[in-house]
């Protein structure tokens, strides 16, 4: 045992002797584990996010459709859900994709009802409390970062209705700290909304809020109710519960993380041959120091066991980096660059504070990896070395 | 005395078969008996140092038998080959001293997989470098040294696993007038003490103190001078 702890101590001791070849391989490890902790830890933040909204959000999810297809659904709808039983609430929302100034920024336009809008929450600055008359906003991070908004900034007309162009006014600005889903938010009443895009009297959706029990029984009452008229034709419902969202969250962040991890396997590929290219850098030193080894009479398990031991420290030292690296190119980097390949339209600074977790099966993951990585880069060459007679391997 | 190392019919081709192939010795046999002291000396090329890599065990031979106390080492693993390794001990021609390892490292660290602890390794790489005049050089690089002292290092590494024999190649070439004898004075000594010496070498101070001195031209055996 001490026999084999000595020779593993001087594993530990080639570490730190060749500290150019340690610190390259390092960064190559790295340089592969860091984005990869950081995308995953921003997927388990989305997932979180998504499964928040949808645990806050309302019991069911009501839509019009023609020809299969979603459309407005008319506001004379919310009475007629309203008088089933075990109906809390329904709130009609106005949600529309929009685009503003010279750059035609993306946004999306979020339409409530006057007593549903958010009042004294934290995360909102500004005197938004009174929406006292149309065309007063409050506006997402990063939309307002972009488009240089700020508390009563007027914005110029930016859509055309029935009612003709109007100036419209920022009266509140999300802050940083609020949900992912605000950064491009433009959040308005339902009068606002409807005027923004011409369609009086018609909403996206209604949120429906049942009494416990009673979700399945109000769904199947809502798809009996007779099919609604409008001046475009016949309008039938569409709902969708809670727990037939919630069923479709994890296909889209399987979907996203699937394609994250293919590229990632691509790059790990490219990682091993890194480091083979790497350690080979440094390789005629290190055949030589093991020609001599071997000459001065090591065997080649007693050399494979130090280059274990290097190689598992090496791996060690590179994936802890690793996850303290991601920790902080996520808490406090708040996920640069990185964070707009998972969100499509973010910045690559972003104006938010995006979601993270890091969970421990990728965080173990990283010490799995690293050490293929590692030992595939790094022993592979030592062991080579080793059977050659000590001749060779010192030339 | 008896026959410690013997070869008989070696012949040894690198690169076999390639156009570079290159025949480094030729039919080659002799022995070296315990506790003498032999030299091989021959112009550049001639085979010596395959020579002296066979007879330390370093590589195996195309063709032919190496014998060390008449066990083939042909025949022998490579473990039971690295087990001889540390009966013998050798001196190379550019010191082979690992440069990120301290001088007392470099000495001892042959002893590690022995089982020598880290502190009796240290007083023993003390102990040689007293002897060799380099005690104040423990904890340097083998690069802050000079080519004199870093060939004493080495000699102290040979020394350090009390070797059978010892086997240096071309161990003066590298040095000047002053390093090399105080190196053939080491050698002096350690022969003195029972060591057997095989060298390889063109300097006429080392051949001197040779028993026997084997001359090779092109890999072939031309001449003995007992």
């Amino acid at each position: 045992m001490r026999l084999f702890l000595e020779i593993a101590r001087t594993g530990f001791s080639a570490l730190c002797l060749h500290p150019v070849r340690s610190g390259v391989t390092i960064c190559v490890v790295m340089s592969i584990l860091v984005p990869y902790l950081a995308g995953v830890g921003l997927s388990h933040g989305l997932r979180d996010v998504g499964e928040d909204s949808l645990r806050f959000g309302s019991d069911l999810t009501v839509t019009g459709t023609r020809f299969g297809r979603a459309v407005p659904i008319p506001l004379s709808a919310v009475d007629a859900i309203r008088r089933l039983e075990g109906v809390i609430e329904v709130v009609p929302r106005i949600v529309g994709a929009l685009a503003l100034g010279k750059n035609r920024e993306p946004a999306v336009l979020v339409g409530l009802p006057r007593g549903r809008l958010p009042k004294d929450v934290s995360w909102v600055q500004g005197q938004f409390s009174e929406f006292s008359t149309l065309n007063e906003f409050i506006v997402g991070t990063q939309l307002a970062t972009r488009l240089s908004l700020e508390i009563g900034s007027i914005i110029p007309p930016f859509y055309r209705s029935a009612k003709g162009e109007r100036l419209s006014k920022v009266v509140g600005v999300l802050s940083p700290e609020a949900p992912l889903w605000q950064a491009n938010l433009m959040l308005t009443t339902l009068e606002t909304a409807s005027q923004v895009f011409d369609q009086p009297d018609q909403v996206t959706c209604l949120l429906v809020s049942c009494r416990p029990g009673y979700s399945d029984q109000i769904k199947t009452a809502i798809l009996r109710m007779p099919a609604l008229d409008s001046a475009q034709g016949t309008i039938r419902y569409r709902v969708a519960s809670k727990h037939e969202l919630a069923s479709l969250l994890p296909s889209g962040w399987l979907h996203r993380e699937g394609i994250f991890h293919l590229h990632f396997v691509l790059a790990f590929a490219a990682a091993i041959l890194a480091v083979l290219v790497t350690s080979g850098a440094g390789l005629s030193e290190r055949r030589r120091e093991i020609g001599i080894l071997k000459a001065t009479g090591w065997q080649t398990d007693e050399i494979l066991l130090r280059g274990v031991v290097e190689s598992v420290l090496l791996c060690l030292v590179a994936a802890s980096a690793s996850i303290v690296v991601a920790f902080v190119w996520l808490k406090w980097l708040n996920g640069l660059w990185i964070a707009s390949v998972f969100l499509s339209g973010v910045d690559a600074v972003p104006g938010f504070k995006i979601p993270f977790r890091l969970v421990p099966v990728p965080v173990l993951l990283a010490f799995v990896i690293s050490a293929i990585v590692v030992l595939s880069g790094t022993l592979y060459p030592t062991w080579r070395a080793a059977i050659v007679p000590p001749r060779d391997a010192m030339r | 005395m008896s026959v410690l190392l013997e070869i008989r019919n070696v012949s040894k081709i690198h690169r076999p078969g390639t156009r570079a192939e290159v025949r480094a010795l030729d039919d080659v046999s002799l022995s070296v008996e315990s506790g003498s002291c032999v030299a091989f000396t021959g112009p550049s090329g001639s085979g010596k140092s395959t020579l002296l890599a066979l007879l330390g065990a370093l590589e195996r031979p195309s063709h032919g038998l190496v014998l060390f106390k008449d066990r083939d080492l042909h025949k022998d693993s490579d473990a039971e080959l690295t087990r001889i390794r540390r009966k013998l001990g050798f001196i190379f021609q550019d010191f082979a001293l690992i440069p990120s390892l301290a001088v007392w490292e470099n000495i001892t660290y042959p002893l590690i997989p022995r089982g020598m602890s880290a502190g009796k390794r240290l007083t023993l790489a003390q102990s040689l470098l007293d002897d060799l005049g380099l005690s104040d050089k423990t904890y340097e690089r083998p690069q802050q040294l000079s080519g004199g002292e870093q060939q004493r290092v080495a000699i102290a590494r040979a020394l350090a696993g009390r070797p059978e024999v010892i086997l240096a190649d071309e161990a003066t070439s590298n040095l000047d007038d002053a390093a090399a004898l105080e190196l053939m004075a080491v050698l002096k000594k350690t022969h003195a003490a029972g060591t057997t010496l095989i060298l390889s070498t063109h300097d006429p101070r080392m051949l001197a103190m040779a028993e026997t001195v084997y001359r090779l031209n092109a890999g072939r055996l031309v001449a003995t001078n007992c």
